[in-house]
């Protein structure tokens, strides 16, 4: 459609994007996987995959920037749109930050802690679909469903919920585990890395909400 | 020629007011760029007064019998109200100022016909509350359409930005048929021109308004009403034009600054937010007795001083 073309570059990169940012975080899910694993080289590799795939995803942004700023999109509608794809760009940061964590300083996580950890980055990382579902919903050519993007919404939110109470216990566990302090502070902080994968994927599911809310008539 | 200068001075405060209301919304929001707008409202404006602007001369010309000094009395004293209340930044109408002036002039030459007065009075006073009616209903007529036919984001864009356009360029039309008889409607009146040479003369200095003295007035209009969304935009323009259309066809010239504050309080009636503020509101009703009134004033003092001068 040649009179909505600006409009269409834009949802085709969203579309594009949200796409990439799937890529990079199940590239950031397999290297901590293999570092559970001990598999460093495996997980050094994955690691650069999703590095690579982040610096791709902030291509798409600036993309997005310039065609909005070029007058996409209503101007009470654009800002919502700026605002959605920078929130779901710091997504893939996170995950980039994860594996930046992992490989540049290593924490080492016991053994019986492992399966936690692997259970709390599955989670936090999958939480992402329902969103990923919400977006191609919005901006899909036959139309929003708003039902769905509601739904998609709330389902972010129950995910992410879940995430913190898993971390919570597991920060617990970790804190009245024998380790020494150091160790315990160390891989906390990269569990908060990892849950903070989900936090940012709430934060942009507001944003995505916040847009709902803009197109209501 | 001489007395078409305060005419050509009231056409030209009328153009440069009155365009911010019709896409002073579209502006402030850069949904469409200030000289597309002054281009577009000058050229939609011409036509209306050429097509339809003669079908309100007769209202104007009925309440006194004008000679070729009286007209421009008439119209330098609505002229100089209106520029005055716009410098003040207070909503003005120019067809209250005219109406006002010549009912001035009546009392000096005792001619003025009070009793035609309550049909324009009635126009008025519905001019605000039509477009408040009109924009509830369009407002939730176009709300179907959008929201079970266009539910593509990029469609939605499309047809809001085309719409405001639309509505704008049909604001500027009935803008243009109703107002041009406030502005040579008294030329007519007094036998110096014709009901086509007034329409164009009339049009044309409403585009001169338009085009160099409208950019203040419309971004300070536009940033009024531009927490408004695009699609109340759309519906408020389209409203205000509709009703001003509308009187145009019963030969009575409103005031389309009232007609877009009527519009936007009923989208904000549909919505339960508060569009406009109740002092907007206190204007326009100190307006329907204070223009007519300090106009008509005018008026008489201008024709005492040149009836002492004759």
């Amino acid at each position: 459609m040649i009179w909505v073309k600006k409009e269409s570059n834009v949802i085709d990169l969203i579309l594009k994007l949200i796409s990439k940012i799937e890529e990079c975080l199940r590239a950031s899910m397999d290297t901590i996987q293999h570092y559970l694993k001990a598999e460093i080289d495996e997980a050094k590799e994955m690691a650069k995959k999703t590095d690579h795939l982040e610096t791709e995803t902030d291509e798409i942004r600036r993309e997005v920037e310039g065609l909005l700023f070029s007058g996409a999109f209503l101007p009470n509608l654009r800002g919502d749109v700026h605002v959605l794809v920078e929130a779901m760009d710091k997504i893939a940061d996170s995950a980039e930050a994860c594996c930046d964590f992992a490989i540049g300083q290593r924490p080492e996580i016991p053994d019986d802690f492992k399966s936690d950890f692997l259970t709390i980055a599955a989670d936090s990382i999958y939480s992402y679909d329902p969103l990923k579902e919400a977006v191609e919903n919005l901006f899909s050519e036959k139309g929003k469903d708003v039902s769905i993007v509601r739904e998609m919404v709330k389902e972010v939110g129950i995910r992410e919920s879940d995430v913190d109470d898993l971390e919570w216990k597991l920060t617990r566990r970790i804190f009245t585990s024998a380790l020494p302090l150091a160790q315990k502070l160390h891989i906390q902080y990269w569990l908060e890395k990892i849950t903070n994968i989900s936090d940012r994927i709430e934060d942009a599911s507001d944003c995505l909400n916040s847009l709902i809310f803009k197109t209501r008539i | 020629m001489w007395t078409f200068l305060s005419g050509i001075f009231l056409g030209w405060g009328l153009g440069s007011n009155d365009s911010a209301n019709i896409f002073g919304t579209g502006v402030a929001a850069n949904i469409i760029k200030y000289r597309t707008a002054i281009i577009l409202i000058s050229i939609c404006v011409l036509i209306g007064a050429l097509l339809e602007g003669p079908k309100c001369f007769a209202t104007v010309g009925m309440f006194s019998k004008l000679s070729t000094t009286t007209a421009f009395g008439a119209a330098l004293a609505a002229g100089i109200i209106v520029a005055l209340m716009s410098y003040l930044s207070l909503p003005v109408s120019t067809s209250q100022a005219i109406i006002g002036s010549l009912l001035g002039i009546g009392i000096i030459y005792g001619f003025a016909d009070f009793g035609k007065l309550y049909k324009v009075i009635i126009c008025w006073v519905l001019t605000p509350i039509g477009a408040m009616v009109v924009s509830i209903v369009l407002y939730k007529v176009l709300r179907f359409l959008f929201e079970r036919v266009i539910l593509d984001l990029r469609l939605r864009s499309f047809f809001l930005t085309g719409g405001l356009v639309v509505a704008g360029c049909y604001g500027a039309y009935a803008l243009g048929a109703n107002n041009v008889a406030n502005v040579t409607g008294v030329y007519v009146g007094s036998g110096l021109l014709n009901p086509l040479g007034a329409a164009a003369i009339g049009g044309l200095s409403i585009a001169s308004g338009v085009l160099t003295y409208s950019r203040k007035v419309m971004r300070t209009i536009g940033m009024r009403i531009v927490p408004m969304d695009a699609y109340s935009a759309v519906v408020s323009t389209l409203s205000q034009a509709i009703t001003i259309h509308l009187f145009t066809q019963v030969g009575v010239p409103v005031s389309a600054s009232q007609a877009i504050v009527g519009a936007i309080v009923g989208v904000g009636i549909i919505k339960d937010v508060k569009t406009v503020s109740k002092r907007m509101l206190a204007e326009i009703g100190i307006g329907w007795i204070s223009t007519p009134l300090l106009s008509g004033l005018l008026s008489y003092s201008i024709m005492e001083v040149l009836r002492g001068g004759a």
